[in-house]
Formats: structure tokens, C-alpha cells, sequence
């Protein structure tokens, strides 16, 4: 279906001053699509981004919105179909919470910005939307950077653009505020119909929360799919091939590759108690076998070597085990 | 604008008019203080020599002071905001030097080509070549800025320009007659004294064009706070934008430079205390704020020029006095400029 065809990259090369990072790209997203573009940090993900919102010029290839060639759309009439956050935050510190997400409705006010009803309902709504009510009046320079971040993705959505494009927006933030900003981009792309691209090398992210993922790779080609199905194809796998690490494709974890491990066997009732201690346990080197001969019993808070010591707690037996 | 601006502004207002009574009352002449409200005020009093005195002396001086004190606040603030560099001003970043060349060349040439102009000619020349200078260097700076990004080179550049420029205007000395190196030196000392009724009309008719050209580029210079990709992203047109930041900001510095000598630090400080008093960045607040606080720092400089009665301190040496400091501590202030 073309019609539900929003952005299509054809044989695109993006990069700066004739030298080209990224070339021969063929992509396509389709409206009210969540994708998280994948790659390994310095892949040339913020170059691509920005060459899609025309902020950056592209040196081959055809971008197309809507059907339209960006490089012939004007970048006044652009700026209405697509806004981007970025990782860089201007100078803003000494702007309130609202003047910044006042700042998207830029494209859409006349020459002294003033504000319509319609536009300050949608800065309302933005600001509602990224849960910013109770700082809509604080400095930015008082926030911390997960709100910060927020604040910047209400501007996007202030812009009332079908696309928004996110350069790495969890990066930088702690594990709380990550999941929430996803939780509430899953809302807007599920809620308000908008289409998201966001970046970032966070892998776990994109399999816990994306649909879609474009998976960019040290050669510069770009595969599209599902999260889920990069694991599955090996091309994950083979994408963070190392020396040290690899990724398991059952839990789709990084485990640190071991020469081979010592069995063990762990019997507990409790399987919440259980599956932590084979986790760390599988940290220093074990691995559980119900036939092992290093058989560990866990009762009443102990946990019990088979003809040996009892330990108090899990990371005493650790410290024991290591030092065996 | 919030309620605590609109207090502030008044405040601000009666600085003013507390600074103009001051420049006013002070002087070697007294006038006693309701003798000079009813002056003022255009009713007939029997002294006609402190009618004169203060319409033909000490009012000029004042509303001159605040002119330009009012147009290189906005100079200053849109060159801050257009550099994305807190250290921009029409002085410091040589638009000042690039002004003082263009009516050196003007006051000296026509000396070594043996031409005399008549009077109204020889001051539209002036003003004209002033302006024209500071355009020159904005333009230059541009281009520069386009290249290389970093608050402290666009600085040194503006300085080093500064040393070009005088080297050039020293050569031009050593050709030209004592009278028109008087006139010229004269003029780089700055001074807010002794113009004329059209001089000033002029500078007003340009503040006016300013102020009002600043409030149509206040959204645009708004949302230039969020960098040049941002900006872009909105949907900012950058050429047309950099083309009448130029224009402007050249009209304005020049305006100034060519009636009242290259005043300096004004134009950098002036944004800079709008900003700290009013907290804000908004450039609908920090247009009149600048413009008000740049009038302020001017009619100060003024006052404590004439405050020797009979000796005369130029505006330059009581504004390098305040400003040079102004600027160091500001640098100690701002963390993220020691590594820039």
C-alpha cells in the first residue's frame, strides 16, 4: 500500500563534506510505525537523522515525504511534517519549561509568534502528555536530564508533526526515567497516531519495546525488521561478535563468554530465589546441571553445600566458590 | 510578559528619569530643581540663560546617552544572541574598529586629495562610512563564524582586527593634517556632547527602525536559543535572518559610532545584566530590557563624566573603567568558558 507509505529513502548516502559515512541506503517507514534505529556508537545514526529532517544536506540518493522529495519541499513546509529532539540542548538554561515548548509552535504562528487559542491547547496537551505540568514553569537550568529530555520531546510534539525523529533519547538517563519516556513514546506513537524513529545503541531497549528496528551494522548497511528476529537469524549475533562477550540468543542477554563452566545444581523452592542465584552464580562461572556433583541445598534463608559448610547468605557462597 | 517584569520595567523607568533630572541639575551652572521642571516643562521663566542652558546643553547630552545607550543595548543582544556567544558586542568584536577605519579613510582622504566638502556632505559622510565600516566587519565575522565555532576565537579575531585597523588608521595619521587628526581623535574618545537637534533626530529615527525590527526578529532570535539544528528543523530561513541581523545591527552600531565615537563595553554588558535581572532569555523581554539597561549605563557613564564640572572625563575611559572588569569577571563566573 503506497498511500501508507510516510518516509522512503532510495539509494541514500548521507555524511559531511562530500565524504560519505553511510551510503547505498534504501529504507521505508510507514505511518503510526515505532522504530528504534539500532548501531554501535559513532555508526553515523545522528547523521542519518538529521539528513532525514533536512537539517543536514544528503550527498546521493532521493528522500521522499509523502511522496515529495524533501530537497524540494521548503524547509517552512517540512518543518510541519517532521521535527527532530536532538542530543545537543542549545542555550536554553535560562528559558522556563513552557517558552521551549512554545518554541515548536515556531512553523505554525505568524511573525511575532503570537499564540492562538489552537496553539496554546496543543502546548497544553504537549505539556500534559510528557507529564511536565507540576515544572511548566521552572527554569530549565533547574531540571535534571531526564526532564530536560521531556521537555524537549513536548517541543516535538508542540511542532504537531506525523513524524518525529529522536537522536538517542535515553541516553544519559537512569534506568527509572528510560522506562518511563519509552512508556510514554509507546503512548504517543499508540495514542495520538504520531510515527517515531528514535536512535540508540541500547540493545535490550529496542527488544523490550520496539516493534521494528532498523539494525545498523559496522559495514554501514542498514537491515530492517523486528527486534526479535535479528536475534533469532543470527544477525545480532554476529553483529556484536567479540572476543569477550556474546549475546545470548535465548534470553537475548550479553553474557561474558567463559572457558567452560563448572556445573552445579541448586535446589530451592522458592523459583524467584532460584532463578536469581543461577544468575549470579552464573556470573562466576557456573553453570546449572541437575547431575552436577557440586550440590547446593537452599532452606530455611541458608544455603547448604552437599557435605560441606551452610552460608548465611548468597554472597557469602559466592565468595566461597570463588576462592575453591 | 510575567507580572514581576512589568515592576522591574517600571523600576527601570525611573532610573532613567532619576539619571536625566541628575545630568540635568548637575553642571557649573546651578539651576534649582523646580526652575528646570518648569524648563522642562516649556512654561517661560525670568533666567534665560538656564533655558538655554538646559534645552541647548544638558538635555542633548541626556537624550544622547540614552540613544545610544538604547542602540548598542539591542546591538549588542542581537550580535550575542546571533553568535550564539555571550562575548559578542559591537566593540569587542571590532564592528566598533571596523567603523572608526571607514571614517578615518572619510575625515582624512579628502585631505590627501586635496578636496573640501561642504558641511552637510562632509557629516552624512560620517555616518555613512560608519555604518558601512561596521558592516564590513560583521560581514567578515560571518564568514569566519561559519568556519570555525568557539566563543573565544570569534573574540580574539575581533581584537586582532582591532590592532589591524589601528595600524592602518596610524599610517593614515602620519599623512594627514593636524586639524582632521584632531577631529578624528576627538571622535574615538566618545563622547555624548554637543549634537545637534537633526543629529538626534536621526539617531532616534534609527532606534525607532531598531526597536521595531528587533520585536519582528524576536521569534526568530528565540528560537536560534535552541542552536543553529533546531533552528533550522522549525523551519527558519537563515539567510534572509543573517542578512537582516546584519543590516541591523550594523545600522545601529554605525548610527551610533558615527555621531558619538566607538562607545565601548556597552553593548556587551547591557544583555547581560537584562538577562540577570529580569531571569529570562525571551527576546520580547530582553529587547526592551536591553534597550532600557543600555540607556541607563550610558546616562551613568555620562553623569560621572560631567561630575568633575570642569574637567571633562570621556565616556570611553569611565566605560573601560567598569567594563574591562565586567568582562573578566564574567568569565570567572561562567564554568564552561574556561575550556571553550
Amino acid at each position: 500500500m503506497p498511500s501508507n507509505l510516510l518516509l522512503e529513502v532510495k539509494n541514500l548516502s548521507v555524511g559531511y563534506e562530500k565524504k560519505a559515512i553511510l551510503s547505498k541506503l534504501d529504507l521505508s517507514i510507514s505511518k503510526g510505525e515505532m522504530i528504534c534505529l539500532m548501531g554501535p556508537n559513532g555508526s553515523g545514526k545522528s547523521t542519518l537523522l538529521k539528513s532525514l529532517v533536512g537539517i543536514l544536506p544528503f550527498l546521493e540518493g532521493e528522500i521522499q515525504i509523502n511522496g515529495k522529495r524533501i530537497d524540494k519541499i521548503k524547509q517552512e513546509e517540512l518543518s510541519k511534517i517532521v521535527s527532530i529532539v536532538l542530543t545537543n540542548k542549545g542555550d536554553v538554561q535560562g528559558l522556563t519549561v513552557e517558552d521551549v515548548v512554545r518554541l515548536g509552535r515556531f512553523p505554525h504562528t505568524n511573525r511575532f509568534g503570537k499564540l492562538q487559542r489552537s496553539d496554546r491547547n496543543i502546548i497544553k496537551e504537549s505539556i500534559e502528555t510528557m507529564n511536565l505540568e507540576s515544572i511548566r514553569e521552572k527554569l530549565i537550568s533547574e531540571l535534571s536530564d531526564g526532564q530536560v529530555q521531556k521537555v524537549f520531546i513536548a517541543r516535538a510534539l508542540a511542532q504537531d508533526t506525523e513524524l518525529i525523529i529522536l537522536d538517542e533519547p535515553t541516553t544519559y538517563l537512569d534506568i527509572a526515567n528510560k522506562m518511563e519516556l519509552m512508556s510514554i513514546l509507546t503512548n504517543i506513537s499508540k495514542e495520538k497516531g504520531k510515527t517515531l524513529l528514535f536512535s540508540s545503541h541500547d540493545w535490550s531497549l529496542a527488544l523490550e519495546m520496539c516493534p521494528k528496528a532498523w539494525l545498523l551494522d559496522h559495514s554501514g548497511t542498514i537491515s530492517m525488521g523486528t527486534p526479535e528476529e535479528f536475534l533469532f537469524n543470527g544477525t545480532m549475533q554476529k553483529l556484536f561478535m567479540n572476543e569477550k562477550f556474546f549475546l545470548n540468543s535465548s534470553s537475548g542477554r550479553f553474557c561474558e563468554l567463559k572457558s567452560t563452566p563448572k556445573e552445579i545444581y541448586l535446589d530451592c523452592e522458592d523459583s524467584n530465589i532460584k532463578y536469581w542465584s543461577l544468575h549470579a552464580l552464573e556470573k562466576i562461572g557456573f553453570k546449572y546441571a541437575e547431575e552436577a556433583e557440586l550440590r547446593i541445598y537452599f532452606a530455611n534463608g541458608e544455603f547448604k553445600i552437599e557435605g560441606g559448610k551452610s552460608f548465611k547468605s548468597l554472597s557469602d557462597l559466592l565468595l566461597r566458590l570463588k576462592l575453591s | 510578559m510575567i507580572k514581576n517584569h512589568k515592576f522591574i520595567f517600571t523600576y527601570l523607568i525611573f532610573i532613567v528619569m532619576i539619571l536625566i533630572f541628575s545630568i540635568l541639575s548637575w553642571g557649573a551652572v546651578k539651576i534649582p530643581f523646580n526652575e528646570i521642571v518648569s524648563i522642562v516643562l516649556g512654561s517661560n521663566i525670568e533666567e534665560d540663560s538656564f533655558r538655554q542652558i538646559i534645552w541647548e546643553l544638558r538635555l542633548p547630552r541626556a537624550f544622547c546617552s540614552m540613544l545610544a545607550g538604547a542602540s548598542l543595548g539591542l546591538a549588542g543582544l542581537l550580535m550575542q544572541t546571533f553568535f550564539q556567544n555571550p562575548l559578542a558586542g559591537p566593540f569587542v568584536l571590532g564592528i566598533h574598529s571596523g567603523s572608526s577605519l571607514a571614517v578615518a579613510f572619510w575625515i582624512m582622504t579628502g585631505t590627501a586629495l586635496g578636496i573640501t566638502l561642504p558641511e552637510s556632505v562632509a557629516v552624512a559622510g560620517v555616518t555613512f562610512s560608519s555604518i558601512l565600516g561596521g558592516a564590513a566587519v560583521f560581514f567578515m565575522l560571518l564568514l569566519v563564524s561559519m568556519k570555525i565555532k568557539g566563543n573565544i576565537i570569534l573574540l580574539v579575531i575581533g581584537l586582532l582586527f582591532g590592532y589591524f585597523t589601528s595600524g592602518l588608521i596610524s599610517l593614515l595619521i602620519s599623512v594627514t593634517d593636524a586639524q582632521k587628526i584632531k577631529t578624528f581623535l576627538m571622535w574615538t574618545l566618545g563622547s555624548f556632547q554637543g549634537k545637534t537637534a537633526l543629529e538626534l533626530i536621526m539617531l532616534s529615527l534609527i532606534l525607532g527602525i531598531g526597536l521595531i525590527w528587533s520585536l519582528y526578529l524576536g521569534k526568530r532570535l528565540n528560537v536560534l536559543l535552541l542552536g543553529e539544528e533546531y533552528a533550522l528543523s522549525l523551519g527558519l530561513r537563515f539567510k534572509r535572518f543573517k542578512i537582516e541581523t546584519l543590516l541591523l545591527t550594523s545600522l545601529l552600531s554605525g548610527a551610533v559610532t558615527s555621531l558619538c565615537g566607538p562607545v565601548a563595553f556597552v553593548g556587551i554588558m547591557a544583555p547581560h545584566i537584562a538577562r540577570k535581572l529580569f531571569s529570562s532569555q525571551d527576546h520580547f523581554v530582553l529587547i526592551p530590557g536591553s534597550f532600557i539597561i543600555g540607556s541607563i549605563l550610558c546616562l551613568v557613564a555620562e553623569f560621572l563624566s560631567g561630575l568633575g564640572v570642569t574637567l571633562v572625563v570621556p565616556i570611553n575611559a569611565i566605560l573601560g573603567l567598569f567594563g574591562a572588569p565586567f568582562i573578566v569577571f564574567f568569565l570567572f563566573g561562567k564554568r564552561r568558558f574556561r575550556d571553550a
